[in-house]
């Protein structure tokens, strides 16, 4: 009797448990975190139900998630969001998995132009998902109209510049735009460094932070600002008037990427997740809410839209991943040692 | 002479005080940016902080961490202070005092930059516990501070009374001095538990993953917005901390009992 | 071991015998001075007032200046942020009032800096002082006053030295709390007006320099101590003079 009530009442929950849903796979990202409310609504949740995942977010600074990564702080994630040249340094420390690039089918739908520039030894290692060029923000009530980049040296913008640090992401390109704008290379950037050294006194301070310029343009501390792409739609919605434009001299820009770091145990989700955020729909829909601007050149935008990222193919000058990684760590001293003191 | 003070005196509270004032009057700004004046009203930016769950998350975790390495400071500070306090003739004394205000005179941001170094990255953990002991380190001496100041307001009289009246050691600590330094004990725990929900350094250096602090969490917060849910934020926090300083000072009149 | 220790020699010669650390530090000690000089200008006489006070007034004061201590000091250079900002109370007011024709920048300057800091360490300097001034006793006041000592030299020769050993105290908190303050230079400050706690974290987190790091690190702690064993020393002296 008693083995009857016991055998049937394990069937039972055997059997219970078979129909459970499976819990869900919790897949850990790092990311700058900047616009995650949009980001959430139009990529987490609907991945989240469609794959059974769970997206748990670390966010940060590029510089502050690039030391965890290096010190394999605790939790480590599956995917990791970074600046490309950041991306090659990890690659260069063995902590990202070569990727299987065919398990992506929306890979092909990317501009031809911007993959072919990634160097071999980094294409292999992460896939962008949007790009991030550098253009000039001003305060249009209190200034003249901006058309160059040398105009950062106009005598009205005295006392209300803000500069990016070098550990910014678009602090290395601030420093190769200007080399290139007076003459140097993308190597030998003493001609920007000496440049930005006279606008010094001019400089009110150095941010980090993906917010800052918006945050300091909207309180009135600063009139100009280097910003990146993703700054363009919180700078459109601040009540002080602000324009945004990409400098004649030409369009420096870097691109984002998105890698499986090196001993993820969800591999298969994480792929998943890459060509999910590489789809055409989901590419369109980030543009349009203002959060990235789309690399899949099936994503069609109208032409005056200012995520339709066509201008930037006028002038491209795309700052290469290993000459920028390999000259970081001695820039980030030099622009410290020169600029910031 | 009168009026001159009271100017003086006007100014250095506006001075201590305006910065923990502004933000709560901020907080209920319309305007999405935080200047001066606050325009319209709503409790739009109060909703917000319930509403993020990375400043729920934060306060659970501050709060955690404060109660464990209140608790585990406070317990090893009881035994210390009383071993230092029953043995002032011993040689050491000086020395051992030193040793456990040590932290405390230690710039916090180098006390979290060696656990850095000695814990995280020459045994490599980087963990929750390696937080907490940081923490704990950083909150003990003020406690000491708290029982140790009990302990001599109290006298060794009572106990070598009750000793000399037939109880044991043990069993007079229990029964006479614990009671009696109960003041100093709640005092004491409430002062470790708001220093280490407020310390941001050790926060900075040592975090782990998925517990942030409730401070870094307003940090990253700032990283990508700007509206005025961090005041809303601070202007609970004055509100909490003030709170429970308030009920500090009722149980034991710390702010009588400093320096 | 010892090779150890002599690349540790060379790497803190490195970081330190250079321009910018010199600067950096110099901003330091600039900052923890001024800030000491302000607190004790406001404290002293606040302390020396209040001391003579009612319990009242006393335990008033005690609580108000005890407050601020509890709150977070994000919380606090979040405040200054919105009192010292181009478009914040202190310029509003101030542009309102004609005193000014367009708003000053105040923050991200060392002034902001001093500010935030003196706000954050006033507390430190002021209960210490209380304190002295409270033993200090009337008749000793009215004796002096009787000896036909003005108020100048009443405070030189009598209420200075008798309080001496709280102001020590009090000095020495703000110095090392200056040194090691990290939160409220960096809010108020910004990168362009960097102290070595601000280097440290620096080194740490951004340059990934931990040799450069543990020299900085090393660096505050020394002048900490340094300063606290000189301000005690001098104390001993000033009293034994007397």
């Amino acid at each position: 009797m008693a083995i009857a009530v016991v055998a049937s009442a394990s069937l039972g929950y055997w059997y219970y448990v078979s129909t459970l849903p499976q819990p869900p796979t919790t897949l850990y990202l790092s990311h700058w975190g900047f616009g995650w409310d949009d980001i959430k609504k139009i990529v987490i949740e609907p991945f989240e139900k469609q794959y059974n995942a769970k997206i748990v977010l670390i966010s940060g600074t590029t510089s502050e998630r690039y030391t965890k990564l290096t010190t394999k702080a605790e939790p480590i994630p599956d995917v990791a969001f970074f600046p490309d040249y950041y991306t090659y340094m990890a690659v260069e420390k063995a902590l990202l998995m070569k990727l299987d690039l065919a398990k992506m089918p929306n890979y092909k739908k990317l501009f031809k132009a911007l993959v072919e520039q990634i160097p071999p030894s980094l294409s292999p290692y992460g896939v962008p998902f949007t790009i991030q060029d550098l253009g000039l923000a001003y305060r249009t009530d209190k200034h003249p109209k901006i058309t160059s980049w040398k105009d950062m040296w106009r005598d009205d913008f005295k006392g209300m510049i803000l500069m990016p640090t070098m550990t910014a992401t678009s602090g290395p390109m601030v420093l190769v735009m200007t080399s290139l704008t007076y003459g140097g290379t993308q190597t030998d950037v003493e001609a920007g460094f000496k440049a930005i050294e006279t606008l010094k006194g001019r400089i009110v301070t150095f941010y980090t932070r993906s917010a800052d310029p918006q945050t300091l343009m909207e309180r009135g501390e600063v009139e100009l600002a280097p910003v990146l792409r993703y700054n363009w739609a919180p700078l459109k919605k601040l009540a002080k008037p602000v324009d945004i434009i990409y400098p004649t001299e030409g369009s420096v820009y870097v691109l984002n990427m998105i890698s499986i770091v090196q001993g993820s145990k969800n591999t298969e989700l994480a792929y998943k997740l890459m060509d999910f955020w590489l789809s055409t729909d989901i590419q369109k829909a980030l543009a349009v809410a203002g959060v990235d601007a789309p690399v899949n050149s099936e994503v069609s935008l109208p032409r005056d839209d200012p995520f339709n990222i066509t201008p930037v193919f006028n002038k491209p000058i795309y700052l290469n991943p290993e000459v920028l990684a390999k000259n970081l760590s001695g820039w980030v001293d030099a622009w410290k040692k020169r600029i910031e003191s | 002479m009168k009026s001159f003070f009271c100017v003086l005196s006007l100014l250095t509270l506006a001075l201590l005080l305006s910065p923990i004032v502004m933000p709560l009057l901020i907080s209920f700004s319309t305007f999405e940016s935080i200047s001066f004046p606050p325009q319209g009203f709503t409790l739009r930016w109060f909703a917000n902080v319930f509403n993020y769950e990375s400043f729920m998350n934060g306060f659970l975790a501050s709060s955690s961490i404060a109660l464990v390495s209140s608790f585990s400071a406070i317990a090893l500070s009881l035994p210390s202070s009383y071993v230092l306090y029953r043995h002032k003739a011993l040689k050491m004394k000086g020395l051992m005092e030193s040793l456990f205000t040590l932290p405390m005179l230690m710039p916090e941001i180098v006390l979290s930059y060696m656990l850095l170094l000695f814990v995280c990255r020459a045994l490599g953990v980087v963990s929750l516990l390696s937080l907490i002991v940081g923490h704990m380190l950083v909150v003990m001496p003020f406690g000491m501070r708290v029982i140790y100041a009990s302990l001599s307001n109290l006298g060794v009289d009572i106990e070598d009374a009750s000793v000399s009246l037939g109880r044991d050691r043990l069993g007079a600590f229990l029964e006479v001095v614990l009671p009696n330094i109960k003041h100093g004990f709640v005092g004491g725990f409430l002062t470790c538990f708001m220093v280490s929900f407020n310390a941001v350094s050790i926060s900075l250096f040592l975090s782990y993953g998925e517990a942030v602090p409730l401070p870094i969490a307003m940090l990253n917060y700032l990283q990508i917005r700007y509206d005025p849910t961090i005041a809303a934020l601070s202007a609970m926090l004055v509100v909490f901390t003030v709170g429970l300083s308030a009920v500090v000072e009722k149980t034991v009149g710390f702010v009588s009992g400093v320096r | 071991m010892i090779a150890y220790t002599s690349d540790f020699a060379s790497t803190f010669a490195r970081t330190v015998y250079n321009e910018e650390f010199v600067s950096v530090f110099l901003r330091t000690t600039r900052v923890g001075i001024v800030v000491a000089m302000l607190a004790s200008l406001l404290a002293y006489p606040l302390a020396y007032y209040v001391g003579r006070s009612s319990p009242f007034v006393k335990s008033f004061f005690k609580t108000a200046v005890f407050i601020p201590l509890m709150v977070n000091p994000l919380v606090r250079s979040y405040g200054w942020i919105i009192i010292l900002g181009r478009e914040g109370l202190l310029n509003s007011m101030l542009t309102a009032l004609r005193l000014l024709e367009e708003p000053v920048r105040i923050l991200y300057t060392e002034l902001a800096m001093e500010l935030g800091l003196l706000e954050l360490f006033f507390p430190f300097m002021f209960i210490p002082l209380l304190s002295a001034m409270e033993n200090l006793s009337e008749e000793t006041l009215m004796a002096a006053r009787s000896l036909g000592a003005g108020p100048i030299r009443t405070f030189i020769n009598i209420v200075f030295p008798l309080t001496l050993k709280g102001y020590i105290v009090g000095l020495s908190v703000i110095l090392a709390g200056c040194a090691a303050a990290f939160v409220t230079p960096t809010l108020l400050g910004g990168f362009r007006n960097r102290t070595l706690s601000m280097l440290l974290y620096e080194y740490i987190d951004i340059r990934l320099s931990w040799g450069a790091a543990t020299a900085t690190a090393l660096s505050i702690m020394l002048t900490v101590f340094s300063v606290n064993i000189l301000l005690t020393y001098l104390g001993k002296v000033a009293v034994k003079g007397r």
